[in-house]
């Protein structure tokens, strides 16, 4: 969130090497109500002009339930954009700090459709106030 | 997670068109009013509207001789452009049919992997022609 907020340039654009990004009109916010009759808050939502990121934050483990919860706010996302949405311009970015074999090889073939689904593992570092992003799979 | 349906007939987008009911992979019982809004011969496409209760919901059938990884690419891209565009994002009122002769074991695969993540999404349904 503190990278988000105060450095994003350095950031994303490490971790986003495919996504143009605006960072003129780049925003988030945490906890955010994607639909509000379904009461589902995203963990962390950013977007620019063209790009909406999704984030979807585990403390641990993460398994196949955790990509279920994350396209289901992407459909719900899809769904607030309406006809200005495109499907491709909307990510979805799930870190934790492990990740079940079995998701991972969901992803790879659902990327096939080119879903942009980015998985980001964490390191906590300096006694778990700061931590290290690395991608475990992009295709 | 992936379910597929066998027909044999020479032109089932054309049967379909005149009667959404005749191949037997659509039941009155179940799918309640079903009728043929676009039919594109060209790029092998029919959209079918589905009434239940006065709620309208969409199926868009494709059909292609081999499915493999190129064309299921192209046809959930068309598919999702439409859910975009005419359905507003709402992708709980459109399922996606694919009919073909064949299909590659990665699309199967693709397909299976899309229906068990996409929870809330209709699965995507395929059915084979087995006429030769």
């Amino acid at each position: 969130m503190y990278e988000l907020a105060y450095n994003p340039t350095s950031k994303l654009s490490k971790l986003l090497k495919n996504i143009s990004i605006d960072y003129a009109n780049f925003d988030f916010i945490n906890e955010f109500f994607i639909a509000q009759t379904t009461r589902k808050a995203v963990d962390i939502y950013a977007s620019s002009d063209n790009s909406h990121i999704i984030f979807e934050v585990k403390t641990d483990r993460v398994d196949e339930k955790a990509l279920q919860q994350a396209l289901y706010y992407k459909d719900l996302l899809l769904q607030r954009l309406g006809a200005k949405g495109i499907e491709s311009s909307v990510y979805v970015q799930i870190i934790g700090k492990r990740f079940s074999n079995k998701l991972i090889d969901l992803i790879k073939k659902l990327n096939i459709l080119k879903t942009q689904i980015y998985l980001i593992e964490y390191i906590p570092i300096e006694e778990n106030k700061w931590a290290i992003f690395n991608y475990v799979c992009r295709k | 997670m992936y379910v597929e349906n066998k027909i044999k007939h020479p032109c089932p987008l054309k049967a379909l068109k005149t009667d959404p009911y005749s191949l037997g992979i659509f039941n009155k019982k179940v799918d309640f009013i079903l009728e043929p809004i676009e039919y594109n011969e060209v790029d092998r496409c029919l959209i079918l509207a589905k009434s239940i209760n006065g709620i309208v919901s969409y199926i868009l059938i494709f059909e292609v001789e081999l499915l493999n990884e190129v064309n299921l690419d192209l046809i959930y891209k068309n598919f999702t452009k439409f859910v975009l565009e005419l359905r507003e994002g709402n992708f709980r009122e459109a399922e996606l049919l694919i009919i073909c002769k064949e299909i590659s074991s990665s699309a199967k695969e693709i397909i299976s992997t899309y229906n068990q993540t996409y929870i809330y999404r209709p699965p995507i349904k395929i059915v084979i022609n087995e006429y030769s």
